[in-house]
């Protein structure tokens, strides 16, 4: 990846969390973004994978989750058991996307690409998509 | 789609220029990203996928050619200083991928389940998801294929 594009993608991915703490729901938005990308960087690490795990790739990752599960998804404040299954379920998924990345990988860089094919070939599996009745 | 979830994507979708505004506060990227969003609009229109593409495939399109191609692009020195072929690669893209859409789910539902398969099936021909891993002008390059 070139690395101009590279270093722009890492500090999209650092302000993530802090340009949502002014939306509307601002707590919840934030707090769903803080959770998820503490769970990519938690299972980065859990997986041996943080230094072959490519800015990109966390990126896609934390954008999909986020953008296409997270906020679709959340129930309302007072909705905290749902919203703590679904971030469960999230947390799940980082899991297994991250384990068939790496495995895929096979020792070299994850890719966002990488991380693309992963959310197609394990889709069935995923937890949070069962949730969100996006599909079954 | 669950119809509760389906109101939802489609909030997210209408109010994707005013979210980007508020959360940039950048008047030139707010104008890429409604123009994505509307072309993307156009171009569903234009190949009558009005009834066929669901909100969820069609708000992953853009929001992820946005947030993940255009964005990026338009924070870095040397592809904001010339930010067309980055609108015009992505816009290419997306009429490529409805296009896609169209053949492979013939007159089926097109959901977002589909278009993360035709994304991850169709990388290496899409323009926009290239401009990334392609060296820069200022490495006497460019990025245009």
């Amino acid at each position: 990846m070139h690395k101009q594009i590279l270093n722009q993608m890492l500090g999209l991915y650092d302000e993530y969390v802090a340009a949502r703490r002014w939306e509307a729901f601002g707590s919840l938005e934030s707090a769903g973004a803080f959770a998820i990308k503490s769970y990519i960087e938690n299972t980065a690490h859990e997986l041996c994978i943080h230094s072959k795990l490519r800015i990109d790739a966390r990126y896609f990752l934390l954008l999909t989750l986020h953008e296409m599960i997270w906020l679709p998804t959340r129930v309302s404040p007072q909705g905290d058991r749902l919203n703590r299954e679904l971030l469960l379920a999230i947390k799940d998924d980082v899991l297994t996307l991250l384990k068939h990345s790496k495995q895929e990988a096979d020792g070299e860089e994850i890719t966002g690409e990488q991380v693309l094919h992963s959310c197609h070939k394990m889709w069935p599996e995923l937890k949070s998509v069962e949730l969100a009745c996006c599909e079954s | 789609m669950n119809p509760a979830f389906e109101k939802r994507y489609l909030a997210h979708f209408n109010s994707f220029e005013r979210d980007v505004r508020q959360k940039t506060g950048d008047p030139f990227i707010t104008e890429g990203a409604a123009s994505i969003r509307e072309f993307a609009l156009a171009e569903t229109k234009r190949l009558k996928l009005n009834d066929q593409l669901q909100i969820d495939a069609l708000y992953f399109l853009v929001s992820t050619l946005y947030e993940w191609v255009y964005r990026p692009a338009f924070t870095t020195p040397e592809t904001k200083s010339d930010i067309a072929p980055v609108m015009q690669a992505i816009q290419n893209d997306i009429t490529f991928l409805l296009t896609k859409a169209i053949e492979q789910n013939k007159k089926q539902d097109i959901r977002l389940k589909d278009m993360v398969q035709l994304v991850a099936k169709l990388w290496d021909e899409l323009q926009s998801l290239q401009i990334p891993e392609a060296p820069l002008a200022s490495d006497n390059h460019g990025y245009r294929r």
